[in-house]
């Protein structure tokens, strides 16, 4: 397979799943939001998903409507969804010969739906939450398509590689978030609402639900989002799915390329996957994080070293 | 006795055929004709065109039977012409779409019970046509469900068939029975036909669910009536005021739709199109705009023998442009003979020198070649040019075509159409059999300039239609001679190089040096023999302009054959004489630059302004070289749905020639573009154009 055709497949996987974190995420929040005007602050989805300052956070974070359109449909925002799913499909357009026929016309319909009027519209007069709900579907019936489809050859495993390290990263954001001021003391602040709505953003509720019963404690949901190895957004799932889909990869010309990325990716496996829950938090889980999200950053880097470079 | 024929044109005198002592009448009628009368007060149908007898029997009245007719000649497509004592119903080939729809619509206006409309038109029409049954929007689908097992008995007992299906089409089961047993036909039968008949007959009121709807929906009928041909032109759907016979079952199957169907059908075809990402990517202050190559529903359709007249006459052109360029990049005896004045090639900067004395794998310079044809007045067809560095739009026939199947159901396979989608085969077969490596999986891949180009739709179709690798420039190197292109397991050696790159750009090292497109070196690795390129470097020799005026001298040089297809008569401007006329008869030329394509560079002498005239007129002095012209030539036309008319435009063709070491071969059918502006003659994409359907029908 060409380098080319590998880099967009890849890239076309990371933006879908990152198109359909950000629409989840918007979902829950924005019905948190109409729930808990006090406490609920929209800080900390701009943080994670625009590039925007404090300053300009702030000032947007006051409006909900003026916050959808923006991570949305501005297309002046680099990470705004109309803008990721147009950059999934100009990738998808470029590899045509590669994905199914089904597979294309599933994300071009959806780019065309991203581009429509009464999108914009709707989303900011009506109820957002059916917006959200259309865009999250096409999302869904691309992964179908995708799964139904494809052939389970090389192409298939670079889409998959793609998919699973950016959601890998993407829980680790969404869990560091809180974490990020450092000042956030896990065992006095005790805030279920918002372990709620982030486990619902995730569809990570009911598990949690049936596992733990109880309230919602950090410990629980950092287990559960770190170490569950059910629990198909836990970081530690998407390792795994992307230990499996990069050993579809191994051929006998480049065996140097692979040992070191499979070194790579199975250090970091181990590394979590022995970890407890008691111990990430004692030992600091921003910390944690952090270096979690640098290796499966050199992760992605030595990716695109050893198998994308082509110019 | 009343008449139909399938496109509602009727033809009188159907009595002269009776032939009175038999009391059967053997009509010999053409194909697609139906009669419907009264035959020894039977009701028959007759399967014609297959020469199949299907009858069903039923005894009534003739008196009832006349008043029916009647009854149906209210509806535009029944007019009867006389009743005579004998009766036949014919049915025919093609009888769903002619007739049958007509007759369910009218009873179903009615709302007579469907038990009528069942048993006149029968299994055929309705079982096997759900959007046949749609369309008529009548309760007879609803009871003929209820009364399948019913009818299946009777037809069992009829012919001993086991099923009530009578398969539609070529094959037909002989239902005719035995003559002398007529009295053995079930009387439960006749009972309920007479007796539904005469109930809608003295009282349509009478039947359940029966209330005459106060408004038709509007129909098409009077489609046709806005179709205004110019006389002097040649139109591919009238002949005089006739409809001809291959666009019969078109106008047929578009008359019983609505216009809002229509409309609707149109709507689709965009929508296909859109979700398919047939697009082109017009660039607009940085955001790309997706627009579709307009496509109209309606085929442009080409008889068997027009198409062998075409198809012929394309082989032989093509074969002697392939010799031609072999020519002039070797011996160059035709220049030596002064067939072809050196100057012609030498001042064509087209004619690359990198080829020269360099011998292509099997001499083949050509292989693929989209050739444009017109028609002019006489329906005679024109060359109006050669296509031959690297034709596009051949997505479009293998696209257009898919859409048609989903807007026009059926009418493919009814009108004997022949398939295209062999196309990316034969062309895959041809790229393997170029390979320098003697390998059994030789790497063959499509060289595209890259997402920004407008045919980029076509390159990554073809490649997958193919299953060969697409690649841009920048995946491929050369290394020592040899092109390699740049995978996940390392450099792979690449045979063949179907590209789709202009030669100025096909290598910055040989040609134009600030290419981005190209692969530095590939001249190298290809005058090495290491690699093909299709087509060949250097082609636009060929299809230069001004060398066109000479592909005619060159098939009898070559061939010792006259051209079978005629060349546009062209006037080339460097030629004093020629001017002269030209500027004389300037407003009714064409004049064109010899290497300008797309449409871009031409003056349409009856159309241009005194103003633009004289300005071209001095560059063509300035440079006469560069300059041809030619006679305006009016196209043919032929019918487009636009607006929701049915309207004439301008149209040209241009199919496909596939040139490999075994020969030529041309797909049946190509690409028809149409000039979508109202008296146009200019049929290209870049201004205005438009894209039909082209269907070539099986002899």
């Amino acid at each position: 397979m060409l380098s080319r055709v590998a880099d967009s497949l890849y890239w076309m996987g990371r933006y879908m799943e990152r198109s359909d974190g950000i629409l989840r995420m918007l979902k829950v929040n924005y019905a948190y939001s109409q729930d808990d005007v006090y406490e609920f602050s929209w800080k900390p989805v701009l943080k994670l998903f625009t590039y925007l300052d404090n300053e300009q956070a702030s000032a947007l974070a006051k409006s909900p409507r003026a916050i959808l359109k923006y991570v949305v449909t501005d297309k002046e925002n680099p990470n705004a969804v109309v803008n990721i799913v147009a950059r999934a499909r100009e990738n998808a357009r470029s590899v045509q010969d590669h994905i199914t026929k089904e597979l294309w016309q599933c994300l071009n319909d959806y780019y065309h739906t991203t581009k429509e009027d009464w999108l914009a519209q709707w989303l900011q007069k009506d109820d957002p939450i059916t917006i959200l709900d259309v865009l999250i579907k096409q999302g869904l019936l691309y992964y179908g398509t995708a799964d139904i489809t494809m052939s389970r050859g090389e192409g298939y495993s670079f889409m998959n590689i793609g998919k699973y390290l950016e959601r890998a990263i993407l829980s680790a954001d969404i869990l560091s978030v809180r974490f990020t001021e450092g000042d956030y003391d896990i065992n006095a602040d005790t805030d279920p609402n918002y372990w709620r709505y982030l486990l619902l953003s995730i569809s990570g509720y009911e598990l949690y639900l049936k596992t733990y019963r109880s309230g919602f404690e950090a410990r629980n949901v950092v287990e559960q989002v770190v170490l569950n190895p059910h629990f198909p957004r836990s970081i530690i799932y998407s390792l795994e799915r992307l230990q499996r889909y990069f050993s579809g990869i191994k051929n006998e010309n480049t065996p140097g390329d692979f040992d070191e990325l499979e070194f790579m990716i199975g250090k970091l496996l181990s590394r979590i996957k022995y970890s407890r829950a008691e111990t990430l938090i004692q030992q600091n889980l921003f910390q944690f994080l952090s270096e979690a999200k640098n290796d499966m950053y050199e992760i992605a880097n030595c990716l695109t070293r050893h198998y994308f470079a082509y110019t | 006795m009343l008449v139909i024929s399938d496109a509602g044109i009727f033809v009188a005198r159907v009595w002269d055929y009776t032939a009175a002592e038999e009391k059967r009448i053997h009509i010999s009628i053409h194909r697609h004709l139906y009669i419907i009368g009264v035959f020894n007060k039977f009701l028959f149908f007759q399967h014609l065109h297959q020469r199949g007898y299907l009858h069903l029997f039923s005894f009534f009245a003739f008196e009832d039977l006349q008043q029916l007719f009647q009854r149906l000649f209210f509806h535009k497509r029944f007019i009867a012409l006389h009743i005579h004592n004998d009766v036949d119903l014919h049915i025919g080939h093609g009888f769903c779409y002619a007739v049958a729809a007509a007759l369910v619509r009218t009873l179903t206006h009615f709302h007579l019970s469907a038990m009528i409309a069942y048993f006149v038109v029968d299994d055929i029409a309705v079982g096997h046509h759900p959007h046949l049954i749609k369309q008529t929007g009548g309760q007879g689908i609803v009871i003929r469900m209820a009364n399948d097992r019913f009818v299946a008995q009777r037809l069992h007992q009829f012919s001993g068939k086991a099923s009530g299906r009578i398969p539609r089409r070529n094959h037909c089961y002989d239902l005719h029975g035995d003559k002398d047993k007529k009295s053995e036909y079930p009387s439960i039968f006749q009972a309920s036909f007479s007796l539904y008949l005469k109930r809608f007959i003295t009282n349509p009121d009478c039947l359940p669910h029966s209330q005459i709807p106060k408004q038709l929906p509007m129909q098409t009928s009077g489609l046709l009536n806005t179709y205004f041909v110019d006389p002097h032109t040649w139109d591919e759907m009238y002949d005089q005021d006739r409809i001809r016979e291959q666009y019969r079952h078109v106008v047929n199957y578009m008359q019983q739709l609505s216009l809002e169907e229509l409309n609707r059908k149109e709507e689709l075809a965009r929508r296909l199109f859109m979700s398919q990402g047939i697009t082109f990517t017009v660039y607009n202050s940085g955001e790309g705009i997706e627009k579709i190559f307009p496509f109209d529903i309606i085929p442009r359709i080409i008889t068997a023998a027009e198409w062998s007249h075409i198809e012929k006459g394309i082989k032989q052109r093509l074969k002697a442009l392939n010799l031609f360029l072999k020519d002039v990049y070797h011996n160059q005896f035709i220049l030596k003979d002064g067939v072809v004045p050196i100057d012609m090639i030498y001042s064509c900067p087209h004619y690359l020198r990198e080829m020269y004395q360099f011998p292509v794998p099997y001499d083949i310079y050509v292989h693929i070649a989209g050739i444009d044809l017109i028609r002019d007045a006489d329906g005679s067809f024109y060359i109006l040019e050669d296509n031959l560095r690297t034709p596009s739009g051949v997505s479009y026939m293998l696209e257009n075509r898919e859409i048609t199947k989903r807007i026009f159901p059926d009418l493919l396979p009814l009108n004997n159409v022949r398939g295209v989608s062999q196309y990316p085969n034969i062309l895959h077969n041809n790229l393997v059999s170029l390979s320098p490596r003697q390998i059994s999986n030789p790497t063959i891949v499509l060289l595209t300039p890259g997402v920004y180009n407008s045919a980029y739709f076509e390159h990554s179709t073809l490649a997958r239609l193919m299953g060969v690798e697409l690649v841009e420039g920048r995946d491929l190197v050369v290394d020592n001679h040899r092109v390699y292109m740049k995978t996940t397991k390392g450099l792979q050696q690449v045979d063949v190089i179907y590209r789709r790159v202009d030669d100025d750009f096909l290598d910055p090292l040989t040609f134009n040096p600030n290419s981005v497109l190209g692969v530095s070196g590939i001249m190298s690795a290809y005058r090495k023999g290491n690699v093909a390129i299709v087509n060949a470097v250097g082609n636009g020799v060929a299809d230069d302009k001004a060398i066109y005026c000479y592909v005619p001298a060159m098939i009898r040089y070559y061939l010792n054959e006259e051209p079978i297809l005629k060349n546009v008569p062209t006037y080339r401007l460097d030629n004093p004489d020629h001017r002269d006329y030209v500027f004389k008869n300037i407003t009714n030329m064409v004049v064109k630059k010899t290497n300008e394509s797309g449409g871009y560079g031409m003056l349409m002498g009856n159309a241009a302004t005194e103003e633009e005239i004289i300005n071209y007129q001095a560059q063509i002095v300035n440079d006469p070289r560069q300059f041809i012209a030619q006679p305006v030539i009016s196209l043919s036309s032929a019918p487009c749905y636009m607006q929701g008319k049915l309207q004439p435009r301008r149209v040209d063709l241009r199919p496909y020639a596939l040139c490999g070491p075994n020969g030529i071969e041309i797909v049946p059918g190509g690409l028809t573009r149409v000039a979508l502006r109202e008296g146009s003659l200019v049929v290209n994409s870049s201004q205005g154009g438009g894209s039909k359907d082209t269907w070539v029908l099986e002899g």
